[in-house]
């Protein structure tokens, strides 16, 4: 492991390198992620209600959806930690849920809103997502050390990831994820709690990745940042796709988020609150 | 002001009930048991003042009594800061209201809900105690508010207190073991007790005559001296009562004020201990492989988390607590009191087995980067027990050869050996199967560890994990059985083939719960996920 520290102070890696995406040639042709005819119905409520979508390999891909549309639910169907109660889910062309092993090893996801192992220390956990996945030491060692550079994590490495902030910690979940250089990176609000420089040097990674030959898929509900970011989009809401394509086509001539307003609905027109007017 | 918070901590009451038929079923349980208990101190109170004249004993039972629930109020905050948070300053800290307002709104709160409810019947109950002196026992009633506001009043400023004090890191992990230990001691200690109760016994009616004068005992020492005719000394008392009463209760203002205006300072995040970049501490320690990675973690989890090292440290403390609790139970011999003995050399290891049954229940959602990744059923379940045993392997060895140190000088340790590591190989391997099937429900990440998440299920739950503490009692009854031959025949052969069979049936066990909870793994280790993440 010493030599690996040595060899990555000697040559420091540029971000794209560090994050760069293992790609097979032959599957440069299937999509990177395929979902068809996918449900979720819980006890009271149906949460995602049939709904198909292929990711195109390279996209950058974003979901988007107000509070509760299902877009947590699918990702989480889409990943193997939900069981879906129909439809069918194809990683590289991998039924996840028939050959989970398999299909795991080609993503990186980031979840929203689930505990980590926060006793641990930044590099610790890092490593341990490493080696989770069946790299060698010094191969982790090497890559714990790049991604905590690209996420300017460095100097908290040593530190608790108990004690760091919100951002911190999405940036630590988010280098954990792409430590076994995933082909397909799920990202589950990426963006939220995250500082405005965070964000960006977030958006860098991303973008670096996404042309390194990666496919990225995240779900948000800030759609200027989605338009700005994803070249393909879908919009969802109580369980169901609304529309999905080119960032460009599903938005037409208008904003992403005026046509957002437009298919969701929901919009209340209001004079505001007459007792809250100061003057 | 004082309506409406009393009115929220009424309606936090009721909606812990809501849609939820096993609170409710823990609630009736819990009411029946105290109604028992309720019911046998007043027919032992009733009893005691049925006596013709005046009984010392009636007197020093009236101040008992009040001091037993002050006690009970005051220490219990120490060890669980912030058992009932509906009121506390943190909630209450963006509303702009009063101090006083806050105080008497958790004062009178306080009398809202189980325990505040038992605390007025048991003083009430306490009355019959003076049901043949009128004049004392009106003084008794009129004492009771009295009472209850200087006990509560108290209870608040050590649950404030507490609050700051485990603040200070480490203290908080310290009191949690304090506690803990003494939870598990209180059997011995009581039975410890009991032996010299006759002491005692004689001792108590000065205790309480000095409690008296501290605010354990002072309000209800007023009515204990007009029972006894000693009007000027409950005069003293009352005096005394009502001094201690506005003292705690300017305190607890000035302690409440200062809570409020620090609220997010305490708890918050201080500088943290950091270990240099490159030194990932634990995991150096083990393989490089995805199994040596999850015992690494396990390691870390159960020694670091302070949920978890409760775990560990229970199973030296159970070894050291059974052979006093043989001791105790004989007196002066000092081999010990076999049974026990035997027992803790049965029930001990499989306790820590079946901690593995608690590992990914205490990971709750951060299982998910398991999940996530390429984990097979069998490097999980393979990963969790090497780490489970590289802590609770060494501790069962040391204990068993505690143990038959104390029970025959080293005679039978073959059989305790056998007996001790098979057992915890059965716990092990038994928890690998079941905790794919139903998960124990732990406190989440950063929780107290002794708040249970409620469960819908809790009952039923409660009821497999009795049946599997049986199931593994069952694997140790053939060593158990070979031990008892060799006892009677003292043919050493029977010694040694008992350690062998236990040996044997926990290798089994292991092998084969692990491979089946392996293979549940790969099929249902998502579903296990939607489990664990459910403890909040």
């Amino acid at each position: 492991m010493d030599d690996s520290t040595e060899q990555s102070l000697s040559t420091p890696v540029s971000t794209a390198e560090a994050v760069a995406a293992e790609v097979p040639a032959e599957a440069l042709h299937r999509p990177a992620l395929e979902i068809q005819n996918l449900v979720k119905a819980f006890k009271d409520k149906i949460a995602v209600d049939g709904i198909n979508l292929t990711i195109p390999r390279g996209s950058f891909f974003g979901l988007v959806g107000r509070n509760g549309a299902g877009k947590t639910t699918s990702l989480s169907m889409a990943t193997g930690m939900l069981r879906p109660t129909a439809g069918t889910v194809l990683i590289d062309g991998i039924n996840v849920w028939e050959n989970p092993q398999s299909a795991k090893s080609k993503i990186g996801v980031l979840p929203d809103g689930v505990f980590l192992f926060d006793k641990l220390t930044g590099e610790q956990l890092i490593t341990y997502a490493g080696l989770l996945h069946g790299l060698d030491r010094a191969t982790v060692a090497q890559r714990t050390a790049d991604l905590l550079a690209a996420l300017d994590l460095t100097e908290a490495a040593g530190r608790r990831v108990r004690d760091y902030s919100a951002g911190m910690t999405k940036k630590v979940a988010l280098a954990a994820a792409m430590i076994h250089a995933p082909s397909l990176l799920v990202l589950d609000e990426p963006f939220e709690a995250v500082d405005p420089v965070s964000a960006s040097n977030i958006q860098d990674i991303l973008r670096a990745y996404v042309q390194g030959g990666g496919t990225v898929i995240l779900s948000s509900h800030v759609m200027d940042l989605v338009q700005r970011l994803c070249d393909h989009v879908a919009i969802m809401s109580d369980g169901h796709i609304l529309a999905a394509g080119t960032t460009d086509e599903v938005r037409g001539d208008s904003s992403l988020e005026d046509r957002f307003v437009e298919l969701v609905g929901g919009r209340k027109i209001s004079e505001g609150i007459s007792w809250l007017k100061s003057s | 002001m004082v309506k409406v918070l009393l009115n929220l901590k009424w309606r936090y009451f009721l909606a812990s009930f809501k849609g939820n038929a096993w609170v409710i079923v823990g609630t009736i349980f819990g009411s029946l048991y105290l109604l028992g208990a309720l019911v046998g101190w007043g027919v032992f109170a009733a009893t005691q003042g049925a006596q013709e004249g005046i009984d010392p004993q009636t007197a020093m039972l009236l101040v008992g009594a009040g001091v037993l629930l002050a006690l009970l109020w005051w220490i219990l905050p120490i060890f669980a800061s912030g058992t009932d948070a509906t009121l506390d300053p943190d909630h209450l800290a963006p509303y702009p209201l009063k101090t006083k307002d806050i105080q008497l709104g958790q004062l009178l709160g306080g009398l809202i809900g189980l325990p505040g409810l038992a605390t007025v019947l048991f003083s009430a109950v306490t009355a019959l105690l003076l049901w043949r002196h009128p004049v004392s026992l009106v003084v008794y009633v009129l004492m009771i508010p009295l009472g209850l506001a200087l006990v509560l009043t108290i209870s608040r400023i050590i649950s404030l207190l507490a609050i700051e004090i485990s603040s200070i890191p480490g203290v908080k992990q310290g009191l949690i073991i304090v506690g803990f230990l003494l939870m598990m001691g209180a059997g011995p200690l009581v039975a410890g007790l009991a032996l010299g109760l006759g002491e005692a016994w004689d001792a108590l009616p000065s205790a309480m005559k000095v409690l008296s004068w501290t605010p354990l005992g002072a309000p209800f020492a007023v009515a204990s001296a007009v029972y006894m005719g000693h009007w000027g000394k409950a005069l003293l008392f009352l005096v005394l009562s009502l001094i201690y009463l506005a003292l705690s209760w300017v305190i607890w203002a000035k302690l409440l004020n200062r809570a409020m205006s620090r609220i997010g300072e305490i708890g918050g995040t201080t500088a943290s201990k950091q270990v240099e970049a490159g030194n990932t501490g634990i995991f150096k320690h083990f393989p490089a492989s995805t199994r040596g990675a999850l015992a690494a973690r396990t390691v870390h989890m159960l020694v670091k988390d302070p949920r978890c090292n409760l775990n560990i440290i229970m199973i030296p403390a159970f070894y050291v607590l059974f052979t006093l609790f043989g001791r105790v139970s004989i007196g002066e011999e000092s081999t010990g009191n076999p049974v026990l003995l035997a027992m803790a050399a049965v029930f001990v290891p499989a306790l820590a087995g079946y901690v593995y049954s608690y590992l990914i229940s205490y990971e709750n959602s951060a299982f998910s980067m398991n999940v996530l990744a390429p984990v097979s059923g069998k490097d999980d379940r393979w990963g969790r027990a090497w780490g489970l045993l590289v802590l609770m392997g060494p501790l069962i060895i040391f204990g068993s050869l505690f143990l038959s140190w104390r029970l025959d000088n080293f005679a039978s340790l073959p059989a305790i050996l056998g007996l001790g590591v098979g057992q915890l190989l059965c716990g092990v391997g038994l928890s690998a199967f079941v905790d794919m099937l139903i998960s124990v429900p732990v406190p989440p990440p950063g929780g107290s560890p002794f708040k249970t998440p409620k469960q819908s299920d809790g009952f039923s739950k409660g009821l497999i994990r009795g049946l599997i503490m049986l199931v593994l009692m069952a694997f140790a009854i053939p060593g158990g059985i070979l031990w008892i031959v060799y006892s009677s025949t003292s043919s050493p052969l029977w010694m040694w083939l008992s350690g062998a069979v236990s040996l044997l049936i926990g290798a089994i066990v292991f092998f084969i719960g692990l491979t089946v909870g392996a293979a549940r793994y790969d099929a249902h280790s998502a579903e296990t996920l939607q489990r664990v993440s459910q403890f909040r």
